[in-house]
C-alpha cells in the first residue's frame, strides 16, 4: 500500500494541493491541516489535483465537507481535478458534483476562478 | 486468513497490508481491491470510534470462493448495532441539511453486495460478501 502526502503550489490569486497516495482515516488528518494552514494564510481559492491519489475513504471525504462553508463565506471554494474513475465514483456516490465544481483537467479548474 | 487487529485507527496500516496478501494469493484486480479496502476500513473506523473504551482487538476474517470475497469483523465485548438500522444518508442533501455520520456506511451499501449482521454472547459480526465478475471466455 501506498503512504499519503500533499505539495502545495500557490499562485498570486488561487493554491493547488496536489495529493499522493492513500487518503483515509489514519491520513485524513495531515490534509485537513493542509487546508486550516491555507485558512490562517487567507488563502481561501484553492484547487485540488487528485492525480496521483489511489484511495479515499469518507474520512477524506469528510474534510473537503468539514471547510467548505468557512471557505465559501470568504468568497473562495474548493475546485476538484484529475479524478481517477474509481475516486470520482465515491465523491459520485455521495452526490459531490452537485456540491463541488469536479473538472478533468487542472487547468480548467484554475480557469473557473478566473470567470 | 484471519487477524486481531487493535482497535485504533493506526491499525489501518496494518489492515491495509493484510487485504494486500488477501488480495496478491488471490489474484484479485486492482477494483475489488479498492472495495475491500473501503469497506474494511469504513466498518473497522465505526467499530474504534463507536466503542473507544472498549480494550478488546477486533478480528478480521477474509475468504474467497469461487464467485465471492467474504470479509467478516468480529467485534468482542461490544454493544448490539445492526448496520442495517443505521439512519438512511441522503446524498441529495444540500450541504447545509447533511448532518454528520451515515457517510461510511453508505458508502459501505454502494460497493458491497450483501451485509449480515450477527449478535451472540456479547460479539457483534459484521459480514461483507462481495460478487467477483466471472471473466469473459
Amino acid at each position: 500500500m501506498d503512504t499519503f502526502s500533499i505539495s502545495r503550489v500557490n499562485n498570486n490569486e488561487y493554491s493547488i494541493l496536489y495529493l499522493n497516495g492513500f487518503l483515509d482515516a489514519h491520513t485524513a488528518p495531515e490534509l485537513e491541516n493542509e487546508i486550516e494552514k491555507l485558512i490562517q494564510e487567507g488563502r481561501f481559492k484553492i484547487v485540488v489535483n487528485f492525480n496521483d491519489l489511489n484511495y479515499i475513504s469518507s474520512a477524506g471525504l469528510g474534510v473537503f465537507m468539514g471547510f467548505i462553508e468557512d471557505i465559501r463565506k470568504n468568497g473562495g471554494d474548493i475546485k476538484m481535478c484529475s479524478m481517477s474513475p474509481k475516486i470520482f465514483r465515491v465523491f459520485d456516490l455521495l452526490g459531490f458534483p452537485t456540491l463541488y465544481d469536479i473538472v478533468e483537467e487542472e487547468n480548467k479548474a484554475i480557469e473557473l476562478f478566473k470567470n | 486468513m484471519r487477524k486481531k487487529f487493535k482497535r485504533d485507527i493506526n491499525s489501518l496500516t496494518e489492515i491495509f497490508i493484510f487485504l494486500d496478501e488477501f488480495v496478491a494469493h488471490h489474484k484479485l484486480d486492482e477494483s475489488i481491491s479498492f472495495v475491500l479496502q473501503l469497506a474494511v476500513e469504513e466498518i473497522f473506523t465505526n467499530m474504534v470510534k463507536y466503542d473507544v473504551q472498549n480494550p478488546s482487538d477486533i478480528d478480521i476474517s477474509l475468504a474467497q470462493d469461487a464467485d465471492q470475497v467474504v470479509i467478516e469483523l468480529f467485534n468482542p465485548d461490544a454493544e448490539s448495532f445492526d448496520i442495517h438500522q443505521a439512519k438512511e444518508y441522503d446524498p441529495s442533501l444540500p450541504l447545509n441539511k447533511r448532518e454528520p455520520g451515515g457517510v461510511g456506511i453508505h458508502l459501505v451499501k454502494k460497493f458491497i453486495n450483501k451485509i449480515e449482521y450477527d449478535y451472540k454472547d456479547g460479539i457483534s459480526k459484521i459480514t461483507l460478501i462481495k460478487y467477483l465478475e466471472k471473466p469473459h471466455v
